[in-house]
C-alpha cells in the first residue's frame, strides 16, 4: 500500500467571503466573473445551478470552478460559490440606463487550492512516495509556499476586489 | 491543529464622526504591506439599512516569523450607519463618510503551523516539551513581536482617526 504523504499535496488557500445586501446587477456580476476566469487563462466551468422559488422571493445557488495548469506538475483551482436569498427582480435606472436588477442578499465564497502532482506521477509506489516527500520538503518547498501559493492567493484577492468594486461596496 | 496562543485580547478602538472609508481601507492595506503582513480578508459584509450602510470586515493578516512561529491578528471592524456626506475643505468639496466605527484587535502566536510534529502523540509531546522548556526564550521573543505589531497597528489606527488629542 502506498503510504500517506507527509507533505500536503492539496494546498488549500483560506476562503474569502463577501456578503452583500441591497440592489445589484446579477447578470453583470456573473458575466464579470466568467470573463475574469477567461482573462486569467482558467479552464472555466459552471458545475452547480439551483433555483428555488419560495413566493414572493426566490433563492439561487451557483457554483463555478476555474482550473489552470501552471506546469505539468502543478495546477491552480479556484472555486466560486454564490448563494442568493430573498431575491426579487426590479427595474431601475442603473448607470444612466434602464436595467433589470435584483434586490436581495448575496454571499460569495472564493476557495482556492494549489494541487501538486495532480497527475499522480509520484503515487505509483512506496519508493516514489518517499522520493516525492523528500523533493517537496527539501527541494521545492520554497517554490511551493512562496511562489505558487502566493500567486494563487494574489489571483483570488484580485477576483475578490473585482467583485467588491462591481458591487460598489464601501470598503474596497 | 496548530497550537494558537492568545497574546493580545480585544484591543478596542471606537470612533464616531467623519472619515473617508476608502482611504481607511487603503491605509490599512498599506500598513499590512509595509509591515510584511499577508492581508487576508476573511469576511466583508455590507447591509443597506434605513440608517445607512452597516459594514462588517473580518481580517486575519498573518506574518511568518520563522518556519515554526507565525503571528496572526484578528481584526473585526464594524461600521454602523455609514452615510456619504460632502464637506468643504480648503474651499473644495470633499466626499467623506459619517458614522460609527468599532475596531477590535486580537493577537495570536501560532506555533508549528505546518503540523509536521503533530502526526503522532509522542511527537506532539516532544514539541510541547521543547516549546515550553528549551525554546521558551524564542517563544517569548515572538510573543513580544506579535504584541508589538498589534500595538503598532493600534497606534496607526488611532493616528488615522486623529484620536491623539
Amino acid at each position: 500500500m502506498v503510504p500517506e504523504p507527509l507533505y500536503e499535496t492539496h494546498r488549500a488557500m483560506p476562503t474569502l467571503t463577501i456578503r452583500y445586501s441591497g440592489m445589484f446587477d446579477f447578470d453583470g456580476l456573473f458575466t464579470m466573473i466568467a470573463r475574469w476566469f477567461k482573462e486569467k487563462k482558467f479552464w472555466y466551468e459552471e458545475h452547480t445551478y439551483k433555483h428555488t422559488l419560495a413566493a414572493p422571493f426566490a433563492e439561487e445557488e451557483i457554483g463555478m470552478t476555474g482550473e489552470r495548469e501552471v506546469t505539468t506538475f502543478v495546477k491552480f483551482t479556484i472555486d466560486v460559490t454564490m448563494k442568493l436569498w430573498n431575491m426579487k427582480e426590479t427595474t431601475a435606472v442603473f448607470k444612466g440606463e434602464k436595467k433589470k436588477l435584483l434586490t436581495g442578499r448575496i454571499e460569495i465564497k472564493i476557495n482556492g487550492a494549489v494541487d501538486i502532482d495532480y497527475q499522480k506521477w509520484f503515487e505509483k509506489s512506496k519508493f516514489w512516495r518517499i522520493v516525492a516527500d523528500f523533493y517537496y520538503r527539501y527541494i521545492i518547498k520554497k517554490t511551493i509556499e512562496e511562489k505558487w501559493e502566493d500567486d494563487l492567493f494574489n489571483l483570488m484577492s484580485n477576483l475578490h476586489s473585482k467583485i467588491k468594486n462591481f458591487l460598489e461596496m464601501g470598503a474596497r | 491543529m496548530p497550537e494558537r496562543t492568545l497574546i493580545v485580547d480585544h484591543l478596542t478602538l471606537t470612533y464616531s464622526g467623519l472619515f473617508d472609508l476608502n482611504a481607511f481601507y487603503r491605509y490599512l492595506m498599506e500598513w499590512f504591506s509595509t509591515n510584511h503582513f499577508v492581508p487576508y480578508e476573511a469576511r466583508n459584509e455590507e447591509l443597506t439599512t434605513k440608517n445607512g450602510k452597516d459594514i462588517i470586515i473580518e481580517l486575519l493578516p498573518y506574518k511568518k516569523y520563522t518556519d515554526h512561529f507565525k503571528g496572526i491578528m484578528k481584526i473585526e471592524i464594524n461600521f454602523v450607519g455609514i452615510k456619504p456626506v460632502e464637506v468643504e475643505k480648503h474651499e473644495t468639496k470633499v466626499k467623506l463618510n459619517k458614522g460609527f466605527v468599532k475596531i477590535v484587535i486580537d493577537g495570536y502566536l501560532e506555533t508549528e503551523y505546518e503540523k509536521y510534529w503533530e502526526r503522532r502523540a509522542t511527537l506532539f509531546f516532544f514539541k510541547l516539551l521543547f516549546d515550553k522548556l528549551f525554546f521558551k526564550r524564542y517563544t517569548l521573543m515572538y510573543e513580544n513581536a506579535i504584541k508589538q505589531d498589534v500595538y503598532k497597528l493600534y497606534d496607526a489606527l488611532q493616528h488615522f482617526f486623529n484620536l491623539y488629542k
